[in-house]
């Protein structure tokens, strides 16, 4: 068990495709890279427990959150048949479906059980139980010909068992990410295909 | 043997580590897209209706937009939905007005109107709702002020292209009004572009002929010499052109101080507008930023009610870890220990309780508010049939180009809506 102390701990952003979706059909659709609207982009806040106290940052070195979410929902809508062409700024003239977005919250939560406030021998025990908790948070706009189908937030939670290290977060954000693109990937499919 | 065994082990240490290795994925956090706006780009095609003429767009009322966040992992779907239908509404709402759905669009403003504007928070409201172990997230959604203030307008732009001033007057004025309920008199916004709408209205309904409206802007603003370009040229054929730029002010709450609500400003590319009818072109600058509305209000009530929750909280854990300390020097005390560890009992109740005091601010939101608004006013004989709408970038590029397809229809007052997202 890592200690909450270990701050500024470099993690890596990775996506493993989760949602099996379908009806694409060679459709295409343009993503616009999502902006990174977090006060600090090179790091995930990292807390103990629920007290909002920051103890520390996974930091995430070279690396761009809003290419992260981008290039999952990417990966899922290929994934389910679409040809799907990115952008950094605004998508190409002529772009039937477009998808943008703003990536604000990452956060990554341990929480120690209850009995921490025990005794010793009791608070070893109740470590077993030591669980981790994250999400992302992204406000999502899907526009059809410059009208917009859909604007919505969306949140992806992950709750496991596990610690502070770096397999942890590392995994607790995939699958908050995860848990996200099961929500938003039927929105965009069902609104590409209206 | 010792040697063997020595072998064998570090052998298996490294194929360990090779397949440690192995498992370590390469981030995806990398991005290689393609970029659309440079110098000699072409402009992209921007979307323009004029409301009430033409076709549909795209039947905005038939998508479901589920909206979950926010509202905790605890409570059912159904619930929050419930809690979160003024968002669905206003958004559904705005995305009609854009799609030429004049009555899609009335009937969702209305509805998240009645939401957002049924009820007035007082600062003594808002503590009672603010349960102490509870999130303010936890309640209906009623918007920000900023958020009612673009539900008025739009729903003041559907009523102007119904024909109908006097209800459009209304909704301007109530658009202007939502800025009189922040506390401080220096928190208070102005909305210029409910302001000039407002005045316009007020010429059309002052003015049953509506043919005298922009002489008597021009005399009331005109004089002063504040009326916008474009303004003064309108004569007999209004044309009101309202476009929306960018994305409006998302609200982050400050979890890790005091709770308080802030807003963070989405970058927009666009500067400025260009209207070129058939006698040239007028430059427009933008009437209104939302995120500078919201973001100039001062505290809200609610704001208070957080930065409170939250030093508690801060109290609770504070006071547990000093009463801590001194129950485990007690309890090491003869004759008094079990007060000592009756107060390590009570310290860590205190800290535990301390966890369950939330004081995240809503970040629920209006995702469609823009982030610039432009308003015009000009004269449909001027502008020619086809006049033009051009969003220019700081460095004079034109990002966007779209056409106003006017109606044949002389005496009517026409209500242009465009909207640029980036």
């Amino acid at each position: 068990m890592l200690a909450c102390q270990q701050s500024y701990m470099p993690i890596n952003l990775y996506y493993d495709v989760a949602v099996r979706a379908t009806g694409g059909g060679g459709k295409q659709i343009a993503l616009v890279k999502f902006a990174d609207m977090r006060e600090d982009v090179d790091s995930v806040v990292f807390e103990c427990n629920s007290t909002r106290e920051v103890v520390g940052r996974a930091r995430i070195p070279g690396q761009d959150a809003g290419a992260w979410v981008t290039n999952a929902l990417a990966a899922e809508l290929s994934q389910g048949g679409f040809r799907v062409a990115t952008y950094s700024d605004a998508p190409g003239a002529g772009e039937p479906v477009v998808v943008t977005g703003e990536l604000y919250e990452m956060y990554y939560e341990w929480h120690k059980p209850v009995t921490q406030y025990c005794c010793w021998w009791i608070a070893l025990i109740g470590s077993a139980w030591e669980t981790t908790r994250s999400w992302v948070k992204v406000q999502v706009t899907v526009e059809k010909g410059g009208i917009p189908i859909i604007s919505s937030q969306y949140m992806g939670r992950a709750s496991k068992s596990g610690s502070a290290n770096r397999q942890d977060v590392e995994l607790s954000l995939d699958k908050a990410l995860q848990d996200l693109m099961k929500k938003l990937v039927p929105d965009v499919v069902a609104a590409a295909g209206l | 043997m010792r040697n063997h065994i020595y072998h064998l082990a570090t052998t298996g240490v490294g194929l360990l580590l090779i397949a440690s290795c192995a498992t370590v994925r390469p981030h995806q956090a990398s991005f290689s897209g393609q970029s659309t706006f440079s110098r000699n780009a072409p402009p992209l095609g921007l979307p323009v209706v004029v409301l009430g003429s033409g076709p549909r767009l795209a039947d905005v009322a038939s998508i479901s937009m589920p909206s979950d966040v926010g509202a905790g992992g605890g409570k059912e779907l159904k619930d929050v939905a419930e809690l979160n239908r003024a968002v669905l509404l206003a958004e559904r709402g705005i995305a009609a007005a854009h799609a030429n759905d004049l009555l899609g669009a009335s009937r969702s403003l209305d509805e998240a109107i009645a939401v957002m504007g049924g009820h007035v928070a007082t600062a003594k409201d808002a503590q009672a709702r603010a349960l102490f172990f509870s999130t303010e997230s936890r309640k209906t959604f009623r918007g920000e002020p900023h958020e009612r203030a673009v539900m008025f307008i739009y729903r003041g732009l559907v009523y102007l292209a119904d024909g109908d001033a006097d209800n459009a007057q209304a909704c301007f004025k109530s658009a202007a009004l939502k800025d009189a309920l922040a506390t401080g008199k220096e928190d208070r916004a102005d909305w210029l572009t409910a302001d000039l709408l407002l005045y316009l209205t007020q010429c059309l309904a002052v003015d049953p002929n509506r043919q005298d409206w922009a002489r008597n802007i021009e005399s009331r603003y005109g004089a002063e010499g504040s009326l916008p370009d474009g303004w003064s040229k309108a004569h007999r054929n209004p044309v009101v052109v309202v476009v929306v730029a960018g994305r409006g002010p998302i609200k982050q709450s400050q979890m890790l101080a005091k709770g308080e609500l802030m807003y963070l400003e989405v970058p927009t590319h666009a500067d400025r507008l260009e209207v070129a009818g058939v006698r040239g072109s007028v430059i427009c600058a933008p009437t209104d930023r939302p995120f500078v509305q919201a973001a100039t209000r001062g505290k809200r009530e609610m704001d208070k009610v957080l930065a409170g929750k939250a030093a508690v909280r801060k109290g609770f854990r504070t006071a547990g870890d000093v009463v801590n300390v001194v129950g485990g020097v007690v309890s090491a005390i003869p004759y008094v220990g079990l007060i000592g560890t009756a107060m390590t009992y009570a310290a860590n109740a205190a800290k535990l309780a301390s966890e369950g005091i939330h004081s995240d601010a809503d970040t629920r939101s209006v995702g469609l508010v823009p982030a610039q608004f432009y308003v015009y006013v000009g004269d449909a004989s001027e502008l020619g049939g086809h006049p033009k709408l051009r969003i220019i970038d700081r460095e004079d590029c034109v990002l966007a180009e779209g056409t106003i397809d006017l109606p044949r229809k002389p005496d009517r007052l026409s209500v242009v809506l465009a909207r640029f997202s980036y």
